[in-house]
């Protein structure tokens, strides 16, 4: 079933929504007031549909639409805001993945909107992050007050001010007003983000409205009257390809973007220019941004003058202060290196040195004397064919791909332009051949796999990624680590239907310890209690991660974390634990189930997705090994055969243990009787279910779920990790 | 010996509940108090199982946080449920124990020990 994610404060529509998408099996609906919590939940949950409020309090739903645009461009985004639908949609350039729609909420308009955008995810070619220019449309349609930053490599490129939806002013280090909007526009790659607007007045240096700047900027289509392309078809809107490149319609030659300078056409991408580098781009007319870059900055590369008017610790607020404060004429000069010079030393040419060399542009901005710029000339074409790209600005988390491995033979590789390239109407592919060595394609985890993958797992992957995890999450609590055995990468998503291609490798458990403690016999299993400890908590969500429990001898036991959370398909742990998941998952469909737990034999939670904060549930859940074992021993006693199920009717709802009977039929018998003597127990699934809860639904799926371990325990019997067979 | 034989009488008229295997009450120390039916039973330890049964099952909805127990149901292989509810009101401590067929309408029986608990309740604070 597809997952409906609203983001929204109170919306009364959900439990509509929701009972729709369950009657109709279409869609299940998650709720979060914020976008914290809802950002938590899309990378968490593979989430099919977020419908986002804008108008969250503060710019909140701003900030929402701006991260998943940004992470996960795919993403069908539904948008509710006071702002009329059709205003919206004909003053924003539409994107596949963003669609609007008023409030107040029209729940029918609402569940095709949401169909609509299930429909067709993937099918349109045209997801994309929302661009800076979209991003000032939508906040200027919508009336917010907010200062709008833009980033470029985590440095701070200029701001954005908005009042009620007017904007009022726009500054970079050196311009305001529309230059500086001119100036904002050019950057590729930027990270849009907000700041906290500062407490005092802002003068107003834009007069002009966002159509009118964009018009101006060449990003607009001009009204009819003054249209002059005939190639424009929808309304208001540039062509597509063009409006992706971010790029101006331009007759300078080269617009200033890095990657242009190699003197081919402009918004061109060289990487296709240069295979074809004799194609030529329409040259529509100039914009007045053209005109003002031609005049004063076109020579300026935006990312290199940002780089070297920022020192690396430069603070924002501090930055943002202080420009505001310096009079226009100072702040042409403004930083370290440009301090009191004016406007054509900060043109000169060492400002134009490409980007690989930022560390003479640093150790400019130090106070060294700048080395004598380098003469330009005209590139070789055959240079060209063998230049080292530009580096690019780092991409945003890429969604959860399958494994594509090659074993043998040459890989043949055929790439392809994009067909709405502008000005470039035919392509010939080309065709890379690689061949032997074998090659062996992987690609790399995204984030969300990365928090999947346990520590012996991550340390095989290269540049050490487990540098960029919390501790917390990668379950390192101690320094008595074994070294790693030299294993395949394991499977990513044990839930993808794909084939897996590397064989499941466990963690390797702690070695035993030579004596037992006292009291017990020396073959008897001993378990301490996982230490828990709290990953993350927000509202009725807690995440805690635990240890693996110590065992003594090899009778099996949880080899790998507990991951506890209030929604039973969220799962962080480790490779085990996610499979267990995967076989737990037809109890997330039951009403009213809070959570549930796999016991062992022996009365310890294996697993579970318990949803109260408890700290050591794990051993509270495994108490439920006890009732049962004596509901066993009642039942012998009346005559009445083995226990099917219990069912603990309380105040508060209903606690449902089943005993595993068809994972323990097929246990072995030395190591059943084994079990058997540990513990008086077996191996059991126990539901929490909330007062009014179905019992008879929660049991058939309990049911379901047996049978998926007992699957599971079919292809992992082998392995020694199966934590209900003691070996 | 009043009470003994009220306390029977009320579970006769549990026995007219269709799918009936039989019934007992067991004080809270895990003393049988009365019986109907339950062939093949031996008293004294399904009432000491009983007992035990019931003190794990209320510590384990207590370390849950799951509230206090009202009914423990208990599905068996052969197709019996075994249900057991618990009294403790005005010093007065005791359990049903009912066992009925799967067929046996859950309702039914649900309604019928409501009825019946307090019977009992009344009967022991008579004795």
């Amino acid at each position: 079933m597809k997952k409906v994610l609203v983001v929204a404060e109170k919306p009364f529509f959900v439990d509509l929504l929701a009972e729709h998408g369950a009657a109709t099996g279409l869609f299940g609906v998650l709720n979060a007031d914020n976008s914290a919590k809802a950002l938590d939940i899309i990378e968490s949950i593979l989430i099919d549909v977020v419908v986002a409020d804008l108008e969250l309090p503060g710019v909140d739903g701003f900030e929402l639409l701006l991260a998943v645009s940004q992470r996960f461009p795919t993403m069908p985004l539904v948008t509710l805001s006071s702002a009329s639908q059709k205003e919206l949609s004909s003053r924003v350039e539409t994107l596949a993945a963003l669609r609007f729609h008023s409030k107040p909420v029209n729940l029918e308009s609402l569940i095709n909107e949401v169909c609509d955008a299930m429909d067709n995810v993937g099918a349109n070619q045209r997801c994309r992050p929302i661009e800076l220019s979209t991003t000032l449309q939508l906040l200027e349609a919508c009336r917010r007050t907010c200062m709008l930053r833009i980033k470029v490599q985590e440095t701070p490129a200029g701001f954005f001010y908005f009042r009620d939806g007017t904007l009022f002013n726009a500054f970079t280090p050196s311009l305001k007003g529309e230059e500086a909007i001119f100036e904002l526009l050019r950057i590729q790659g930027a990270t849009l983000g907000f700041a906290k607007i500062p407490d005092r007045n802002i003068p107003r240096t834009v007069d002009a409205d966002i159509t009118t700047v964009l018009r101006r900027a060449g990003l607009l289509r001009s009204p009819p009257e003054e249209s002059f392309a005939p190639g424009r078809t929808s309304a208001g809107m540039i062509p597509p390809a063009q409006h992706r490149t971010g790029r101006m319609p331009s007759l300078l030659g080269h617009t200033g973007d890095a990657q242009s300078d190699y003197g081919g056409p402009a918004g061109v991408d060289p990487t296709y220019a240069e295979v074809r580098p004799s194609r030529r781009v329409p040259t529509p007319r100039k914009s007045a941004l053209e005109e003002w870059h031609e005049s004063t900055a076109s020579r300026l590369r935006p990312s290199s003058v940002v780089k070297q008017l920022y020192s690396p610790d430069a603070d924002d607020g501090d930055e943002l202060l202080e420009i505001l404060e310096t009079p226009p004429r100072q702040q042409r000069g403004h930083g370290p290196f440009v301090k009191g010079r004016p406007l054509d030393d900060l043109l000169s040419p060492e400002l134009l040195l490409p980007p690989e060399d930022s560390a003479i542009s640093y150790d400019i901005a130090r106070g060294a004397r700048p080395p004598a710029p380098q003469p330009r000339r005209a590139p070789d074409p055959r240079e060209l064919l063998t230049r080292k790209p530009a580096p690019l600005p780092p991409m945003p988390p890429l969604p959860p791909r399958p494994t594509v491995a090659y074993e043998h033979g040459p890989l043949e590789v055929e790439m392809e332009q994009p067909p709405d390239l502008p000005g470039v109407d035919t392509y010939t592919p080309l065709e890379l051949i690689i061949d032997p060595p074998p090659i062996e394609l992987e690609l790399p985890p995204t984030p969300l796999e990365m928090d999947l993958l346990s520590d012996d797992e991550l340390e095989l992957l290269d540049d050490g990624p487990t540098a960029l995890l919390p501790r917390e999450i990668t379950g390192e609590t101690g320094p008595s680590k074994a070294p790693p055995p030299v294993a395949p990468m394991p499977p990513l998503m044990p839930a993808a239907p794909a084939p897996l291609v590397h064989p499941f490798t466990p963690p390797t458990p702690p070695a035993p310890s030579a004596a037992p403690p006292p009291g017990l016999p020396p073959d008897r299993p001993v378990a301490t209690a996982p230490e828990s400890q709290v990953v993350s908590q927000s509202g009725d969500a807690t995440i805690t991660a635990a240890e693996p429990p110590n065992r003594t001898s090899d009778a099996g036991l949880a080899p790998a974390a507990v991951a506890v959370t209030s929604a039973p398909a969220v799962v962080v742990g480790r490779q085990w634990q996610i499979r267990v998941a995967a076989a737990l998952s037809p109890l997330g469909d039951v009403v009213g189930l809070r959570g549930c737990a796999l016991l062992s034999n022996n009365g310890l939670a294996l697993f579970s997705t318990m949803g109260w904060p408890v700290a050591s549930h794990e051993e509270q859940t495994g108490l439920a090994t006890r009732p049962l074992a004596d509901a066993l021993a009642l039942l012998k006693a009346m005559g009445l055969g083995n226990c099917e199920n219990m069912g603990l009717r309380t105040d508060s709802g209903t606690i449902l243990v089943m005993p595993l009977k068809a994972l323990m039929a097929l246990l072995p018998k030395k190591a059943e009787r084994k079990a058997a003597d540990a513990v008086q127990g077996q191996p059991a699934l126990l539901a929490l279910l909330d007062k009014g809860a179905s019992t008879a639904m929660a049991l058939h799926r309990l049911g379901q779920c047996e049978l998926s371990l007992v699957e599971l325990y079919q292809e992992t019997q082998e392995e020694p990790t199966w934590p209900l067979l003691p070996h | 010996m009043a009470a003994s034989s009220t306390l029977s009488a009320t579970l006769d008229r549990l026995a007219q509940i269709d799918g009936f295997h039989g019934a007992a009450i067991v004080s809270a120390d895990g003393e049988p108090m009365a019986t109907a039916k339950g062939d093949g039973w031996d008293v004294e330890q399904t009432s000491a199982l009983v007992c035990n049964f019931f003190a794990a099952a209320r510590k384990l909805s207590t370390e849950l946080q799951w509230g206090s127990v009202l009914q423990l149901d208990l599905a068996a292989s052969n197709g019996s449920v075994v249900y057991l509810r618990p009294h403790s009101a005005a010093g007065i401590e005791f359990m049903l124990l009912l066992v009925c067929k799967a067929e046996a309408s859950k309702a039914l029986v649900r309604l019928r020990m409501d009825q019946t608990i307090p019977e009992i309740a009344t009967a022991l604070s008579n004795a």
